[in-house]
């Protein structure tokens, strides 16, 4: 999914040296990603985008920190990691 | 003596104050802001071939060129953010973006500043490093093509950057369809009082840089619909723009456009359409102005009409991306006393192309174009470039 909806407007490299230095980080991204015309990201969208980057920039703890903080308005609260499928 | 001012421009001016009334609101709900900063940037080196010259700048930008941008966007919290983006390209320093959004939610933001405004799709992906050809679409061209200044470039270059006020927002209905839409006041294109086209020099120089030329804002609107059912997605979309562009208020223009884009899977095929209607300026003396005579009722027809067209398909492969476009342009209307093109002249090209993931972010890219000109000779040009964000 993060592949296909993020490159309507970029290429993936885009992603690959993003200077995101908090797992927050990509979660505010995103949301400003999902509000561009026709991202075709939806909030649930956006959430699952986010989870997958911060899991491939900060591992396991990056998902346990990113839940922890408040989730930016668009994007919902992140469920605990027990609860995701 | 009191100028009266145009119902036009006190709406317009009605609508900017409102909107700075809710920018200082949703700004001031940013009360425990935690600032993010994100730096990005882009470069592209591109060298432009034309085979059957030895030197082809009488026609065209060939050789090299680099075009380099750098961007700092800001946010200060749920609803507010700036961007700020440099470019170093053909025109020298530039400043592409400069502005605030304040975001009341997803369907009320307002946008403050130096920006490009919503219209068509292409401007959303014209970075270089973006997008997968060296050069942009014919309707979108701002220096690639050949014979440029015959044709005073595209349609509507992109990216047009301007200085205003947008609104624009998003919704989803039940996560599959979603409706953007957008609405503008900003300075407008630039000439002269007594010209024939936008002078796009204008809207780069010192001069005219942060100003509006005609103290009137021009206006326009996008609105754009899209099913996301993935892997299939589809959008329609259109947009619009009107106002005047001389220096006296008094030459009128009118953009449309309308884009369709279908994605399946990791594909793309995407078309626009753009057609600009501008009104020259006669003069005392048409006759010695303009190369064609009057029309049959004896005057002189002060409009005309600029089409621009492209379709294209992306399939990426592996570490390759594969392009496909075919794109041209139109124009029908009188033109200048000195131009070669006739009152109804028009151009196709056709490219192919790809670009390669060599290391990490760089691409390299290359891309073949056959010119078919209805006015000119046609020809050919190669493009090699290398392009990477960083």
């Amino acid at each position: 999914m993060t592949e296909r909806k993020c490159t309507r407007c970029h290429t993936l490299d885009r992603i690959q040296v993003a200077q995101i230095s908090q797992p927050h980080q990509w979660a505010t991204t995103i949301d400003q990603m999902r509000r561009m015309p026709a991202s075709g990201i939806s909030a649930a969208d956006g959430r699952t985008i986010a989870r997958c980057l911060v899991f491939r920039g900060f591992g396991l703890p990056g998902l346990r920190e990113l839940e922890r903080a408040p989730s930016p308005e668009g994007l919902d609260d992140f469920p605990p990691l027990a609860a995701q499928p | 003596m009191t100028s009266r001012r145009s119902p036009h421009s006190r709406s317009a001016s009605l609508v900017i104050a409102a909107s700075l009334l809710a920018l200082g609101a949703a700004a001031h709900a940013d009360t425990s802001a935690d600032r993010q900063r994100n730096f990005a940037g882009s470069v592209q080196l591109d060298y432009m071939s034309v085979p059957s010259q030895a030197r082809a700048r009488d026609e065209a930008l060939d050789g090299a060129t680099v075009e380099l941008s750098l961007k700092l966007a800001m946010d200060f919290g749920e609803h507010t953010s700036s961007n700020v983006k440099v470019c170093v390209a053909c025109h020298g320093l530039e400043v592409g973006m400069a502005f605030f959004d304040l975001r009341v939610n997803d369907e009320l933001n307002f946008r403050v500043g130096r920006f490009t405004p919503a219209f068509g799709e292409f401007p959303l992906r014209h970075d270089p490093a973006n997008h997968r050809t060296s050069d942009k679409p014919l309707p979108y061209d701002m220096g690639r093509m050949l014979h440029l200044q015959d044709w005073n470039l595209g349609v509507l270059p992109a990216p047009w950057v301007d200085n205003g006020l947008e609104i624009n927002g998003t919704h989803f209905f039940d996560e599959i369809v979603q409706v953007d839409y957008a609405a503008y006041a900003v300075g407008g294109p630039r000439a002269p009082s007594d010209s024939l086209d936008f002078d796009f020099k204008q809207s780069r120089s010192a001069e005219n840089y942060y100003i509006d030329n005609n103290s009137h804002p021009v206006l326009g609107g996008h609105l754009a619909w899209s099913i996301n059912a993935d892997p299939v997605s589809f959008q329609l979309g259109a947009s619009g723009m009107t106002g005047t562009y001389d220096n006296d208020n008094k030459l009128r223009f009118s953009v449309l456009g309308a884009q369709a884009i279908l994605h399946i899977d990791k594909a793309v095929v995407r078309a626009e359409y753009l057609v600009r209607r501008t009104e020259m300026a006669l003069g005392d003396d048409p006759a010695a102005r303009f190369r064609y005579g009057p029309g049959a009722d004896g005057k002189f027809d002060p409009y005309f009409l600029k089409e621009g067209f492209y379709t294209e398909a992306e399939v990426p492969i592996g570490k390759f991306d594969l392009v496909a476009r075919w794109d041209g342009l139109r124009r029908r209307g009188n033109v200048a006393k000195m131009s070669e093109l006739r009152s109804d002249t028009g151009l196709l090209r056709y490219t192919l192309g790809g670009t390669f993931l060599l290391r990490e972010s760089l691409r390299l890219k290359v891309s073949g174009e056959f010119y078919d000109f209805s006015d000119f000779g046609d020809d050919k040009v190669i493009h090699v470039g290398i392009a990477g964000p960083f």
